[in-house]
């Protein structure tokens, strides 16, 4: 038989546990914009019954648990493809910039100041003792080794922008590691209870999401609901509650740019630079690293290779003043002048290297490594041509004095090397940056187009000579200088056109993963109403029910009175 | 598929940002007119345009230097005629003074005329174009003929002025001086031959007049040949002029071809994303403004 008390407490329950729908339907309208938001649904449960005459009969209804709407399939392609993501856009952007520097079509390029400052020479020749003439070469000269030191600048600009980025990047990467143990703790001691940590998962999920686009990751969910997380391949970052910092250290032998380091316990410092496989880190160390370096070893190489070849033949020639030997641009790549050397910081020995040019004709604008090694209780040298792998080792003593030359550069050693200690040179290095033209405008006679020192006033041999290194194949024996120029255009070009079509793609496919998250997590409003109406409905029923119950008592209390 | 808010919203919202990405891309085009504005949008293309650049610019140069030249030979070759009028008179003088009716005194002022003949090849020699001494070769500082007719100009064989007029080829745009009026050690010296026409006439000598005659003789010969070089010269600039022109005419189509966009294809391009773009902000004012709300009272 049952009891109008039971009634009262059915109805009871039912608005409790209605009244908990509405609030979870209020809580999903209110997210509806919320970034990361999984919508959450109550389970409704039948409490248990008893068993009565005439037989089992309910006692209510039970809010059991709210669950999220969620597919962790899809929430991992898109931790994936925001690894990706990130790699791309930064790398993206930094072409886009770059390619930018390098193609004008309005002709103002290093091509168009190229072609102008050849065109200045023939206009020269035709008139060899033309002031007007001389002037305006001048000009020329300094406007194209001004644009060339203009690129070289925003090219180094960038690079240290990449490099600050690192840093920040870092600082973002372990605040957001932080807060993902901080919720690690959270989220099991709510589980643990036996609660669904429903909007903690969803925050440490977006919180995830973030990282990924930082840095690539691994991860997995243990049995308490604790994430760990290892960044860059090796580096566990989060673990339950604890969380691991990355930091940086200057690395001398780059620039004095950051190297990204893990040290865990603070004694022991792991480089993870190069074991950073993808995100936004990797986008930035790729560009600072990799892009940058080689197109600025190409506008070095171009640089110097205009400076070279331009004043081998001006010093050959007389300015109106008869004077010979002068160059024409600085750097002037004479025999005798000192060349980029590099010891890195891991060199044992206290020995000194320099180097010089001994034969300008013979330089290649490539980069040399210089290594000893141990042969017995010999040290042996190496030079080796980076670029074609051609190289020359002997012994090296002190007495006599070693200095081997190597494709129109003196290596003069001296001291102690030990094996392992290694050196870069280059004799093109920061060509681009310190490129200008040697002869100011108040000394145009100095421009050698003659080829005699007297009665020269018309004489514009040498002229003729430097016009012909316009065709000539001056940039590794090769290319022309613009022929040269042409070439790292395509190459920077063809490497944004790369970058921006799977850079698209790849935002492409995350608007998609997003698209199919939000259409099992998003929240609809016609959903959320329609429920809402519902829970009303059942509430208003359940109300009623406590009505009708202290009808039927009135009616009770009634006969009794 | 499900379809909550957000899917709704970033679908029109992502579809709308498409279109305006794509209509961005094709304004660049329509107001530079170029179908490459970085080398990203074509790098094999921004590669042939620098290279056709550099070709245009030599090319134009070539044009430029071949109107110096043709310039210089201009006015050498009016220097040469005018000498070879000089020496027409001279000649006619010299066989007048011949004829036996002539006195001594009237060789004499024969004499003088030649004299002025003589002060006029002076001054044809030392020519100036542009403030340079045409005849002096490399020299341009002093007249290449000093006052008595010696030659100072850049000795035999060199003082050739050249300039390219192609990739290689070139052209000298000047004679040096030892080549048309001659030197004491290079062809006949003209001034010389004018200046012994002169002493014969006032010595009253024909056989010096009759020496000098052969002499004015050959240097006419000289002047024709000069004159025919000249001439040769200036054809084949022309030419080559011409040739360059039409080369430029090439180039600038082909460059043309690569970079600049076809206006027809961008407008309607641009006509049918403008049209997505349209229909993707209609959708979206259209199913934002619905709600259920709106029928919930």
């Amino acid at each position: 038989m049952g009891s109008i008390n039971n009634i009262l407490g059915i109805a009871k329950l039912a608005m409790m546990a209605q009244q908990t729908a509405i609030q979870v339907t209020a809580h999903n309208i209110a997210n509806v914009n919320t970034k990361g938001y999984s919508r959450q649904e109550v389970v409704f449960e039948e409490t248990t019954p008893l068993n009565w005459n005439p037989g089992q009969i309910g006692t209510g209804v039970n809010a059991a648990a709210i669950l999220r709407k969620y597919d962790s399939f899809i929430e991992g392609q898109i931790t994936d493809n925001r690894e990706s993501y990130g790699n791309l856009d930064i790398q993206r952007y930094a072409l886009t910039n770059i390619e930018n520097l390098f193609y004008d079509s309005y002709g103002a390029g290093i091509d168009n100041l190229l072609n102008d400052f050849f065109s200045a020479m023939q206009d020269l020749s035709a008139n060899p003792s033309g002031t007007p003439e001389r002037v305006a070469l001048l000009s020329k000269a300094d406007a194209l080794a001004d644009a060339i030191n203009n690129i070289y600048s925003d090219l180094f600009q960038l690079q240290k922008d990449m490099n600050n980025q690192v840093n920040q990047t870092i600082n973002d990467i372990n605040s957001i590691t932080e807060q993902i143990a901080d919720l690690n703790v959270k989220i099991s001691q709510a589980e643990t209870a036996g609660h669904n940590a429903n909007d903690y998962r969803d925050m440490r999920g977006k919180l995830m999401n973030d990282l990924a686009e930082l840095v690539d990751i691994q991860y997995f969910e243990d049995n308490t609901g604790q994430v760990t997380i290892i960044g860059g391949g090796t580096a566990l970052l989060v673990e339950r509650g604890n969380s691991w910092d990355l930091g940086t250290e200057i690395n001398s032998d780059n620039n004095d740019y950051y190297n990204i380091i893990y040290n865990p316990g603070g004694n022991n410092s792991v480089d993870l630079t190069n074991n950073i496989t993808n995100g936004k880190l990797k986008g930035l160390i790729t560009i600072r690293d990799t892009t940058l370096n080689e197109i600025i070893d190409d506008i070095d190489r171009l640089a110097a290779s205009v400076a070279n070849e331009i004043n081998q033949v001006h010093r050959g020639g007389f300015g109106l003043d008869g004077s010979t030997d002068n160059d024409f641009f600085t750097p002037s790549f004479k025999t005798g002048d000192p060349v980029s050397v590099t010891g890195f910081s891991t060199n044992s020995g206290t020995g000194d290297v320099s180097v010089t040019i001994i034969d300008p004709t013979l330089l290649t604008y490539h980069n040399y490594e210089l290594t000893f090694s141990a042969n017995g209780s010999d040290t042996i040298y190496t030079i080796t041509n980076k670029t074609t792998n051609v190289s020359t080792s002997g012994t090296y003593t002190t007495i006599p004095p070693t200095s081997p030359t190597f494709q129109g550069l003196t290596f003069n050693i001296t001291g102690t090397h030990d094996p392992g200690d290694k050196y870069t040179v280059s004799a093109h290095k920061d060509a681009a940056k310190n490129l200008q033209v040697a002869i100011s405008t108040d000394e145009t006679y100095k421009i050698a187009a003659a080829m005699q020192a007297v009665d020269n006033g018309e004489d514009n041999r040498n002229i003729l000579t430097l016009v012909g290194l316009q065709d000539k194949l001056s940039v590794d024996g090769t290319s022309t200088f613009n022929g040269y120029y042409s070439s790292v255009v395509g190459e920077i070009g063809a490497n944004s056109q790369y970058v921006n079509n799977s850079s698209m793609a790849q935002k492409f496919s995350l608007e998609q993963l997003d698209n199919m998250r939000e259409s099992v997590s998003g929240v609809s409003m016609d959903e959320e109403m329609a429920n809402l109406m519902k829970y009303q409905n059942a509430y208003e029923a359940a109300a009623r029910l406590i009505t009708v119950s202290d009808e039927l008592l009135q009616t009770l209390l009634n006969i009794l009175g | 598929m499900r379809v909550s808010d957000k899917v709704m919203y970033n679908t029109t919202t992502q579809n709308m940002q498409m279109s305006l990405e794509k209509i961005l891309k094709l304004q660049e085009n329509i107001s530079s007119g170029k179908r490459i504005n970085h080398p990203s949008d074509d790098p094999i293309g921004a590669m042939k345009i620098i290279d056709y650049n550099t070709s245009i610019s030599k090319v134009e140069q070539y044009q430029r230097n071949i109107g110096n030249a043709t310039a210089f030979l201009g006015v050498t070759e009016s220097a040469i005629s005018s000498t070879q009028d000089v020496l027409l008179r001279a000649k006619e003088l010299s066989l007048s003074a011949l004829n036996e009716t002539n006195s001594a005194a009237d060789r004499a002022i024969i004499a003088e005329e030649v004299s002025e003949l003589y002060q006029q090849v002076l001054q044809t020699a030392n020519t100036k174009f542009n403030g340079r001494y045409i005849f002096g070769g490399y020299n341009t500082g002093t007249p290449p003929y000093d006052s008595v007719g010696l030659y100072e100009g850049t000795a035999s064989p060199d003082g050739y002025i050249e300039i390219e007029v192609d990739s290689g080829s070139r052209v000298a745009i000047n004679i040096p001086g030892y080549r048309v009026f001659g030197s004491p050690t290079d062809g006949v010296d003209i001034l010389a031959a004018l200046s012994s026409l002169e002493t014969a006439l006032n010595n009253d000598d024909s056989t010096g007049i009759n020496t000098a005659m052969i002499n004015i003789d050959s240097a006419m010969d000289q002047l024709n040949n000069e004159l025919a070089e000249v001439g040769a010269k200036m054809n084949r600039l022309e030419t080559s002029d011409s040739n360059l022109s039409k080369l430029t005419l090439d180039l600038i189509t082909y460059k043309s071809k690569i970079e600049d966009v076809d206006i027809t294809e961008v407008i309607t391009d641009l006509a049918i994303q403008e049209n997505a773009l349209e229909a993707s902000r209609a959708t979206l004012s259209r199913i934002l403004q619905q709600s259920i709300l709106d029928f919930l009272r």
